[in-house]
């Protein structure tokens, strides 16, 4: 492990990194008080009426604004702008805003409980799954009202974690997209780091705790010791408080971060791996043979409840790609890789990354492109323009599964590399397990994109 | 080294190299002639290829011929690889479409030849005098115009047999083409509507109407259902009845987003390619939608006023959470003022 992060030391010295903040507009954007504030506001006026229309406009999910938005706009970008600009989301997310309202109003500013410290991420990733299992259950996606009730819940949670806790607790402890964002973000295109020589001197600290103008980081990282963009919104408060200029935004490979980890942790593996169960499970239940899949499950559970055998069948996707890599790891140990069952398993499970964003792009940009015209038709169905819906996809079946090969073969591509790099650049003799383990779900995934699949909106 | 790391680095990594590198020309070649054809797939395409060809050109520079390069020099290195194959690209594509796709390939060969040109000079360093940067030019110039109004008059004076003739590919795509491109191949289309189901396929995802052509043929094809809304008519017992509904309907219906897929499991005219893509794309059409409540989610949907029970709840729920934080904020300051 040492000699690992001596050889990413040696990176970070050889190499001057290409800094954002060297161009003038661009830092003195981030240091202004717009940023993120206008496109927090935009994003928030935008959600404001997508609540509305949910839990008020027509339940037709073809038709509402709300349902078209959320699933098949928002949704399907959401991976996209993890892969580019990391956690930028969270910086303008509408429940990330309306934390900071809350708290300035009415927040008492507590710490936060050594409990969420503790397992926050375990419960992101249990709220995760629960409300992926609720949408199949209770058809959340479906139903209009469903999502409106689902996004009320979780207004609900901001505003009672905003008013008792400090900073933004709900999003660094509770938001079910936190465990996503984090994984997906450590392989994304941009990092935000301290200047190790200038962090080393500092004593403000007030990019932590922040200063009279601006709030410490609200997601209780400290630059100083951070080496991963997992928890990094880009809100850019640091940027604003630093007072000697230590921060750096860079530009960096796709993946990079994930070759170079310095703890990792068995739960964002673990939830590496159940994610891509669930990508295989969403992407299954809209595939013809769902049914034929639930007829099967439903011999041996003696029932036809849906709730039951669908169920199971998430648990068992979920489970298979855990045993999977558990399999995987344990053959490695065996083969020598000198490391236990569990420090591979850990290790080597945020290799399944990139092909866990790549499932989850693939999937999503089929709604994207066979329904995206929806979201444009329902805005101007909204402010009273009916235009001709005969046809809402923007392109072929065919162009989309083109499409989905393509981010599929990449996320191979940056999982196999990532196993490569995380295995210190061993040989094939080493490391065949891992990079069977990522040819076989590279293979399921492509196989499930070959079949039919049924639509959102 | 042991052999097998020796020949990856001699044999393997250059091959594979070499290999991106025209494969990815040849996916911008396709992506940009096809490009008018089906816009979308063919970006795809093109960016698929771009990504190739600039990978390659990378991999190139750093691991083969081993160049110390900066983060600008790189980035440099990247725009104008990418630039060379696309001008490479639209000069081959070009070439190969010239007679089907005519002044567009006009367009892109002069075009193609400027910038792989440039970008040529500009990635390998080289520098041009001022003198010499002018000559050059003059001979650019003196080359392209000729081949341009040559090139020009040659499909001026071809056209109507150019256009007629079509694209010459019989996938999916390029009927596309003819329709986006505004062409009118309905005489294209009654020769080549029974024939085969690739043929087929294509003009419906263009979504153009060719009625006419359908109406000749005395189909009652399903585009033509689904316009009289009024008529409620069910599409799939059309189509059962509708024993010849060739492929070209069907598969016209799926791309613009219905749901035939009875049709195509009958009809057999559907190839194994496109029928993926077919039912993939399930939507009910407009009238339906507007009776049965959309896409493929089953039963009408019931229209219902907001369930003010349920707001009100989360209404009452938050402005509790909103008192207490006010509770507490008062109960705070009250503390602070005591301690004070």
């Amino acid at each position: 492990m040492s000699n690992l992060a001596t050889k990413q030391n040696e990176e970070v010295e050889t190499k001057e990194p290409f800094n954002l903040l060297n161009y003038r507009p661009v830092k003195a954007f981030l240091k202004s008080r717009w940023y993120p504030g206008i496109f927090q506001w935009i994003a928030f006026a935008i959600f404001s009426v997508i609540v509305f229309e949910l839990v008020a406009g027509t339940m037709n999910p073809s038709r509402n604004f709300g349902t078209s938005t959320t699933w098949v706009l928002w949704w399907p970008m959401i991976p996209v702008i993890f892969l580019f600009l990391g956690r930028f989301w969270c910086a303008i997310c509408p429940f990330g805003k309306l934390s900071d309202i809350v708290r300035k109003l009415v927040g008492s500013e507590r710490p936060l409980p050594k409990f969420l410290k503790k397992y926050g991420i375990w419960l992101i990733d249990l709220f995760f799954i629960l409300i992926t299992w609720s949408d199949h259950i209770f058809g959340i996606i479906e139903s209009p009202r469903g999502s409106g009730y689902l996004l009320l819940i979780l207004v609900t949670m901001v505003v009672a974690t905003s008013v008792f806790y400090e900073r933004r607790a709900f999003c660094k402890t509770l938001c079910f997209l936190g465990g996503l964002a984090g994984n997906y973000s450590r392989s994304g295109a941009l990092s935000l780091r301290g200047t190790p020589e200038i962090c080393r001197t500092c004593k403000s600290q007030s990019c932590f705790k922040g200063n009279d103008k601006v709030e410490g980081c609200p997601m209780f990282v400290y630059v100083r010791t951070m080496d991963s963009s997992a928890d990094c919104n880009l809100c850019a408060n640091c940027v604003k408080s630093c007072p000697n200029d230590s921060i750096v935004i860079t530009p960096r490979v796709p993946t990079k971060e994930l070759w170079f980890l310095k703890k990792p942790k068995l739960e964002h593996a673990s939830l590496a791996a159940v994610i891509m169960g669930i990508v295989f499970v969403q992407n299954i239940t809209m595939l013809t043979v769902w049914k034929d899949i639930l007829a099967y499950i439903s011999k041996f559970t003696m029932t036809d409840s849906y709730n039951v055998n669908f169920t199971v069948a998430f648990i068992i996707s979920m489970i298979i790609p855990i045993i999977l890599l558990l399999g995987t790891a344990k053959l490695a140990a065996f083969k020598g890789t000198k490391q236990d069952v569990i420090n591979n398993f850990t290790k080597f499970g945020y290799a399944i990354i990139p092909l866990d964003l790549a499932g989850h792009l693939a999937h999503n940009f089929f709604h994207l492109i066979t329904e995206g015209k929806a979201i444009y038709l329902n805005f101007f169905s909204l402010i009273g323009i009916e235009m001709d819906r005969s046809n809402i996809a923007f392109g072929t079946t065919s162009t989309v599964q083109l499409l989905q090969f393509a981010i599929i073969a990449l996320g191979f591509v940056g999982s196999a590399y990532t196993t490569y790099r995380i295995g210190d650049k061993a040989g094939w003799k080493k490391l065949w397990p891992y990079y069977l383990l990522m040819i076989l779900l590279t293979i399921v995934n492509i196989y499930i994109f070959t079949l039919p699949m049924g639509h959102r909106v | 080294m042991d052999t097998s790391s020796a020949s990856w680095k001699q044999i393997w990594f250059p091959y594979i190299n070499y290999l991106m590198y025209f494969l990815g020309v040849g996916l911008i070649s396709g992506g940009i002639v096809h490009m008018p054809i089906e816009p979308l797939r063919y970006s795809i395409i093109l960016a698929i290829g771009s990504a190739i060809f600039i990978t390659a050109a990378f991999l190139n520079e750093i691991y083969i011929e081993k160049k110390k390069m900066g983060v600008t020099q790189i980035l440099k290195l990247l725009v104008y690889s990418f630039i060379l194959s696309l001008g490479v690209g639209m000069i081959g594509g070009g070439i190969q479409h010239f007679s089907d796709l005519g002044r567009y390939a006009v367009f892109l060969i002069p075009t193609g030849i400027v910038l792989s040109f440039v970008s040529y000079i500009l990635k390998n360093g080289i520098v041009v005098p001022k003198k010499q940067a002018f000559n050059i030019s003059l001979i650019l110039v003196l080359f392209l115009s000729p081949l341009t109004l040559g090139l020009d008059w040659y499909v001026g004076s071809n056209n109507n047999s150019a256009s007629a003739s079509g694209h010459g590919h019989s996938d999916s795509g390029d009927s596309h083409g003819d329709s986006d491109s505004g062409h009118d191949d309905s005489s294209t289309k009654e020769e080549d509507s029974h024939s085969d189901s690739e043929d087929g396929h294509s003009d419906s995802d263009s979504g153009h109407d060719d009625s006419s052509t359908k109406e000749e043929d005395g189909h009652s094809d399903s585009e033509e259902s689904h316009d009289d809304s009024d008529s409620g008519h069910d599409d799939s017992s059309t189509k059962e009845e509708d024993g010849h509904s060739d492929s070209e309907d069907s598969h016209g219906d799926s791309d613009s987003g219905h749901d035939d897929s009875s049709t195509k499991e009958e009809d057999g005219h559907s190839d194994s390619e496109d029928s993926h893509g077919d039912s993939e794309g399930g939507h009910d059409d407009s009238a339906n939608e507007e009776e049965a409540g959309g896409h493929g989610h089953g039963g009408p949907v019931k229209e219902e006023p907001p369930n003010i029970k349920v707001l009100s709840a989360f209404g009452a729920l938050n402005g509790g959470f909103v008192l207490i934080g006010l509770f507490l904020k008062l109960k705070n300051r009250r503390k602070g003022l005591n301690n004070e």
